[in-house]
């Protein structure tokens, strides 16, 4: 889904535009706001791509005080750029619940990151429990899908 | 005995010299001529005009991108304009660059510069590409003339590379294609031959393939300085280009714009090779 080009890309606008010092996220958030609804998802989930390769990756699973700091830093970058927009919210919830799970695969660090914006918003974090005691209780879930998204609830 | 010798010599060499003066005055007084209108111009374009009518009929037409200037402006296009850019690239280039690079580095004002000005523009750039396309077309068919041929590969090389450089060119080019359009209709077509021009691996490949012809040519490789037919390097200059835009006092007019070439350079790796 992520070429070389489009990562390249992607992360030199992600951080003149939004993640560098003194970027004012609302040129970042113009940049979003211009694409089309499909490309919108496409290179938001490739931002979460990004943000947990380059940050959150090597934190593991042990939970430090650094990788605290780390993923609430993370979730801080990912609010701004989510917030204002409704579709957006909507596709961030769907990247930690969706059964094809865009978030499938990336590491918890990142589903934690997500997790704590969503969880800005009582009604998502509410929607995102029951789909996922929903999968916890279904056996085919449990059987098919990879430990590590498992583990990520 | 020896110093009898070397006294004749020298009295030749100062006699050499002189009949060279007389010509570089006459130079100088042909160059007063200043170009009255576009058609005056490009009437001396194509007379393979001396070095300084050059000089002044490229200050007069990139002065006339000034407003207050009868609203001629060569980037926009136009029949006349269309027909300057083309003498521009196929005779003014071939035949003056090297003498420009010479002349003088490429800052604003210099001759080099000035040309320069007057191509950065849809035109402009695809007549270059243009040009380009049809030297590799040649280069490809006669591989006997190659030396030449290649030689002007890589000044249309380096000048595409010249053109595009900076970081704020697109947004230029933007910025002197659409002025003056406020509706929305006239808009969407210059928008969609920008997002052809730059979102495309049109460049790249083009530039690629005359790379490959130019390194095969000559054996001394300055084709390492181009970027523009190098992908990844094309991509982040894309990128930066996009960055400068949304930084730009501007940037709530091109968002539109800018969101969509991003959106098209996305698919960089896929489009060309």
């Amino acid at each position: 889904m992520l070429t070389l080009y489009s990562e390249v890309l992607i992360r030199k606008l992600l951080t003149s535009l939004h993640l560098e010092q003194g970027a004012d996220s609302a040129k970042f958030v113009m940049l979003l706001d211009g694409l089309a609804a499909t490309e919108q998802r496409k290179v938001l989930f490739s931002v979460l791509k990004l943000l947990s390769a380059d940050f959150l990756d090597r934190l593991g699973l042990c939970d430090s005080d650094e990788s605290k700091r780390l993923i609430s830093a993370v979730a801080g970058a990912i609010a701004p750029i989510v917030w204002e927009c409704q579709t957006r919210r909507r596709h961030i919830t769907e990247w930690l619940t969706g059964p094809t799970g865009a978030g499938l695969g990336e590491g918890i660090g990142i589903r934690r990151a997500v997790l704590a914006v969503v969880s800005q918003d009582k009604e998502a974090v509410l929607g995102v429990l029951e789909k996922s005691i929903s999968q916890f209780g279904d056996q085919l879930y449990i059987k098919h899908s990879p430990i590590l998204q498992q583990e990520g609830r | 005995m020896m110093d009898d010798f070397l006294t004749p010599v020298a009295t030749i060499r100062s006699g050499e010299k002189s009949p060279i003066k007389p010509v570089q005055e006459v130079k100088q007084t042909t160059q007063s001529r200043n170009p009255m209108s576009p058609e005056d111009a490009l009437k001396t374009l194509r007379s393979e005009p001396e070095y300084d009518s050059l000089m002044s009929v490229l200050r007069y037409l990139s002065r006339s991108q000034q407003p207050e200037l009868a609203g001629f402006d060569i980037r926009r296009p136009s029949p006349i304009s269309a027909q300057l850019v083309q003498v521009l690239v196929s005779e003014t280039v071939p035949n003056y660059w090297a003498i420009m690079k010479e002349d003088s580095p490429t800052t604003k004002h210099s001759t080099q510069g000035l040309l320069l000005s007057c191509l950065r523009s849809i035109t402009g750039i695809n007549s270059v590409l243009e040009r380009l396309r049809a030297t590799i077309h040649d280069s490809a068919r006669n591989n006997g003339k190659r030396s030449h041929l290649s030689l002007e590969l890589a000044v249309l090389l380096e000048l595409l590379h010249n053109l595009l450089k900076d970081h704020d060119c697109v947004l230029g080019i933007w910025k002197s294609a659409t002025a003056g359009t406020d509706k929305r209709g006239r808009l969407r077509p210059i928008e969609q031959e920008l997002l052809a021009l730059f979102g495309s691996g049109k460049i790249i490949s083009l530039a690629a393939e005359a790379e490959t012809l130019v390194r095969d040519g000559s054996s001394k490789t300055d084709a390492d300085g181009y970027w523009t037919g190098d992908a990844l390097r094309y991509t982040r200059w894309i990128g930066e280009n996009i960055v400068a835009a949304f930084l730009s006092e501007s940037a709530s007019d091109i968002a539109k714009f800018f969101s969509g070439l991003f959106a098209k350079a996305l698919g960089l790796g896929h489009s060309g090779k």
